[in-house]
């Protein structure tokens, strides 16, 4: 159509008035995306194949060089000074020419997993695979360094570490110098040979080991080790470089003690193992490694005491840990859920706990420490009820001090899942069970409340709650400060507005601070969801929805195991008691081990362990 | 859980057995003994207890001979369809006992803790609890039972010490209230009381040995007997002969009577969580070992699939009966009929059986 004055006065007319977006790119949108769009290598034929084809012409070129080398050395009069390089470069050809078999390297191609692939004799291969695996040249962190060992004749190697994982000092110190520098003695020609010379000869490295395949060694990159990769070796070698910056030893954050050793667990798993190796200096204590996670490997420490634990037990709980598959496993406390029986009641089933010395009692007592790399604290299978209301420093105690403390522990526990619901239930339903005087003050304190106590005492332990979990939540100083005082200025507050009677205010004072005096911080969530169960059961039928809901508690525990022990043992089922179950017995009082775990060595002292006080004092003797 | 129970010891065993045989003294059991028997009542138990043992160590002897539980027991003796008749018998005695002991404790709920709630929701708020606590299955109920013990025991006897400025020694006297032999002839009558001690043998192998077996029936239902008889003279001493016959629920009574002070009086509602528990673990105990003698003879895999079944059939009955007093009456009946059928029959029959199979046997060899 052709553009009339009117047209043109429409278009500019329309440009002026109608809005305009301004021209975006348009918005990113996650799309979802069927698995058949990427298909992967090893599902793609054609590309298994040219695989293949691209191996063999690798291995065609290298063939070439060789020969074109040579012929040089034949024509330029060099055979004798060529002539062992040479003979190197042809049995490592021939070496890769076995892998080359066309079964084998059909077998390698149509591997799914390039990690399962055994090291090749062709540095190019392993650089290949290297850089297939750790996505190379786009990830920074894996660092492969080319050199050659200045053995006679020379030797090329390669070296691949992870940057920020190792040690620099030590990768130049014993690797790289000792190979390069100091390396000037005869070369073994064959592969195994060549792998103990280095391994023995050259490398000063304090561990140092050869690997075979590449899950292995992605395992130890992983961990921070440096693998150095031999021309014309089926084996590479690992040598320990971890370096990696991690926080030290400190002092415990969550269970803190008066008395006892003042260390924690930090992140790095071989000083936690270290520690309680300080604590524990016994040479059957054991402590296995056990890989876990599909695509994150991390190590978890299995340790225990060998001539005290139970076989059986031990066999479980490596059964159980190395029988589990996630992709990535990054604390303790997730680690247990996959390595623990499914029960209905939120009980942990395992003691948590971020002090070594906790840790080496309950190693000498039988027991299994499991430690996972990157977490600050081990988990100690099995354990039962009573283990939770046991502290660190108890022994460190005289008796009646500490069974004092064990049973204030106990009271709390019970004041902690009970006293709303006795509240609620008594008010509600038995108010005759109150002294007529209680029963007065109450009244007066809820007169101007216009709701119902159950309403009071869910808001305030709701209040309660939230203060708590922001207390933890919020860092620093401004935590525990914002705790305090939302506690006090909400209660003031609320009992001002006449929303809740002042009785709630302390009730629920009480039930918070009995709650914290539970040791175990799982075991006091648990109370923390009992007492909002018990507190709706009492809320319908009193004390008789008390009574079903603590019954149900206590048939739930009697039925409920930890590793096989009976979680209320020795109690229900009633074994031979020790004297460390609710109270604690005198140090000397201790001859044995707990029974319930079945220990190969039951007695922990003689009956009278406490020789000298049979003997005469020195002075007396010589009398 | 299949229908193997798991391990339990001679502590599991005794915990059962009390809580099996004891949960009656919380309901109007011991006032009709009183109504009967007057002065002597607080003897019944006692003489029930002795029949009972007879019979029971009849039938211990009988298992020290055979091998398995109570079923293959009777299996080996009988044949497998009288063994299927007893488990059959037994299951019903377990499902009337929970099916009685549900209906008077969700009443007296209604009596003494719940007076505006309908019997209805409150049978079904046990039921609720009870197939929660069976599917735990029996090693959980053995163990609470056990652990619960010393808690029960406890409370009854600081009830008893509580109310004791209330005792008048007189009211003991006659001794003979309306006779020895009325007593004894009432105790022989209550052997039915006992009945919960079966399920030790029908438990049998997981009890280990007959010997754990016979020491958890002494301690079990003899530590349940001595309590019960203690509770009788109390009421007794409490209440004297004729008002302790008439009252509904004479725990519950004897514990509203204590006044010590004006903050140590009226704890009667303190109480409630003690008899409830009674009242719901011996619910439960009673209904998985129902559940167990159909699955035992029928090798069913698991019991928790039927658990909401069976709580299901035991609420429905009941809430027939129209009133707690038809339930005391049809209580009482069974308890001197079909209890004491099952407490004397089949150990008296299976321990007569094993004496003939020894007797044939020693003559085949004399021959």
């Amino acid at each position: 159509m052709e553009e009339t004055l009117f047209s043109k006065i429409g278009v500019f007319l329309n440009r002026m008035l109608v809005f305009q977006p301004p021209k975006l790119p348009s918005r990113f949108v996650l799309e979802e995306k069927s698995r058949n769009d990427s298909p992967s290598q090893a599902e793609d034929p054609l590309k298994k194949a040219l695989a293949e084809l691209e191996a063999l012409i690798r291995y065609g070129r290298r063939l070439q060089a060789t020969l074109e080398k040579t012929r040089a050395a034949l024509q330029g009069n060099r055979w004798d000074d060529e002539r062992k390089v040479l003979r190197a470069e042809y049995t490592a050809l021939e070496k890769q020419r076995q892998e080359l078999n066309p079964l084998v390297l059909a077998y390698d191609v149509q591997t799914d997993n390039a990690g399962e692939r055994p090291v090749s004799t062709s540095l190019t291969e392993n650089r290949r695979l290297v850089e297939a695996l750790y996505r190379l040249p786009v990830n920074k962190d894996l660092i492969v360094r080319d050199l050659t060992i200045g053995t006679a004749p020379p030797l090329k190697a390669m070296l691949i570490y992870l940057e920020g994982l190792t040690d620099g000092k030590i990768v130049g110190l014993m690797i790289l110098q000792p190979l390069m520098l100091l390396s000037q003695g005869k070369r073994k020609a064959t592969g195994d040979a060549l792998i103990r010379q280095v391994m023995e000869e050259l490398l000063p490295g304090n561990q140092v080991q050869p690997v075979g395949n590449f899950q292995d060694i992605q395992d130890r990159v992983n961990s921070g080790d440096t693998v150095v990769f031999l021309d014309g070796a089926a084996e590479a070698l690992v040598v320990e470089t971890k370096g990696w910056e991690h926080r030290g030893v400190g002092r415990p954050a969550i269970e803190q003690s008066i008395r006892g050793s003042q260390a924690a667990f930090a992140e790095n798993l071989r000083v936690n193992t270290g520690l309680i190796r300080t604590m524990l200096r016994s040479s059957d204590l054991v402590t296995e490694m056990v890989p876990v996670g599909t695509r994150s490997r991390v190590n978890c420490a299995i340790m225990y005491l060998e001539s005290v634990a139970n076989a059986d037990l031990v066999a479980e709980v490596k059964r159980r840990v190395s029988g589990f598959s996630t992709d990535y496993v990054d604390d303790s406390g997730f680690l247990e859920q996959f390595i623990e029986d499914k029960f209905i009641l939120p009980l942990p089933q395992s003691l948590s706990t971020e002090r070594p010395d906790r840790v080496a009692s309950h190693l000498s007592e039988g027991r299994v420490a499991i430690i996972t790399e990157g977490s600050p604290f081990a988990l100690v299978v099995p354990v039962t009820f009573f283990t939770f209301f046991h502290s660190a420093e108890d022994f460190s105690l005289n008796p009646i001090a500490a069974n004092f403390l064990r049973l204030l522990r106990v009271l709390g526990t019970f004041i902690s899942i009970m006293l709303p619901a006795l509240y609620i239930a008594i008010t509600y339903f038995h108010q005759e069970a109150l002294p007529t005087e209680l029963a007065l003050a109450i009244a007066g304190a809820r007169e101007d409340v216009p709701f119902p106590a159950i309403f009071e005492v869910i808001m305030m332990e709701l209040s309660f709650e939230l203060i708590r979990e922001a207390g933890v939540r919020i860092p620093g100083v401004l935590g525990s400060t914002i705790g305090i005082v939302g506690a006090i200025i909400l209660g003031q507050a609320a009992v001002s507005a006449h929303i809740v009677s002042p009785i709630i205010v302390i009730l629920v004072a009480i039930t918070g601070l009995a709650s914290s005096i539970i040791p175990e911080y799982r075991m006091a969530l648990f109370a923390r969801l009992s007492r909002f169960a018990l507190l709706l059961l009492a809320t319908f039928t009193g004390l008789v929805g008390l009574a079903s809901g603590v019954l149900t508690i206590v048939v739930g525990l009697c039925s409920m195991k930890s590793y096989g022990v009976p979680y209320m043992a020795p109690i229900g089922p009633k074994v031979v008691p020790t004297l460390d179950v609710v109270v604690r017995g005198s140090a000397e009082r201790r001859e044995r081990r707990p029974d319930s775990l079945n220990t190969k060595d039951p007695t922990r002292q003689p009956y009278v362990s406490r020789e000298w006080a049979r003997k005469l004092p020195t002075g007396e003797e010589e009398k | 859980m299949s229908f193997h129970p798991g391990r339990m010891g001679m502590a599991e065993g005794i915990g059962l057995t009390f809580l099996v045989t004891f949960p009656r003294i919380f309901l109007t059991t011991p006032a009709i003994s009183v109504d009967a028997v007057k002065n002597l009542a607080w003897a019944t138990p006692l003489i029930a207890f002795a029949a009972d043992l007879a019979v029971f160590y009849m039938l211990f002897y009988a298992q020290a001979r055979l091998r398995g539980d109570l079923f293959s027991q009777c299996e080996q003796c009988f044949g497998r369809p009288v063994a299927w008749l007893v488990a059959i018998f037994y299951a019903a005695v377990f499902m009337l006992d929970a099916t009685l002991l549900l209906r008077q404790f969700a009443e007296n709920t209604l009596l003494t803790a719940l007076p505006y709630a309908d019997f209805r929701f409150v049978i079904i708020w046990y039921a609720f609890f009870v197939v929660i606590l069976v599917y735990f299955g029996i090693e959980g109920l053995a163990r609470a039972s056990y652990l619960m013990l010393p808690w029960i025991i406890f409370s009854i006897f600081l009830v008893l010490a509580l109310a004791a400025p209330f005792y008048d020694p007189y009211n003991l006297l006659p001794w003979q209230g309306a006779g020895v032999g009325e007593a004894a002839k009432r105790g022989l009558l209550l052997a039915g009381l006992n009945i919960g001690g079966v399920l030790l043998p029908i438990l049998g192998p997981q009890f280990q040995t007959v010997k754990t077996q016979k020491v958890a029936f002494v301690l079990g239902a003899g530590g349940s007997t001595v309590v019960r008889s203690v509770m009788v003279a109390g009421f007794i001493l409490a209440f004297g002969v004729a008002e302790a016959g008439e009252k509904t629920l004479p725990f519950f009574e004897l514990s509203r009577l204590v006044y010590l002070s004006r903050y140590i009086q009226r704890i009667e509602a303190t109480f409630i969580i003690i008899w409830v528990i009674v009242g719901i673990l011996s619910i439960a105990i009673n209904i998985y070992m129902a559940l167990y003698l159909i699955a035992r003879p029928l090798k069913l895999p698991s019991l928790r699939p039927l658990v909401p079944v069976m709580a299901m059939i035991v609420v429905n009955m009941a809430i027939l009966p129209p009133d707690v007093m038809t339930v005391a009456q049809i209580d009482s009946m069974l308890l001197t009929t079909l209890f004491n059928f099952g407490i004397v029959v089949v150990p008296l029959a299976l321990f007569l059986a094993v004496l003939i199979r020894r007797k044939r046997r020693r003559l085949r060899c004399h021959a």
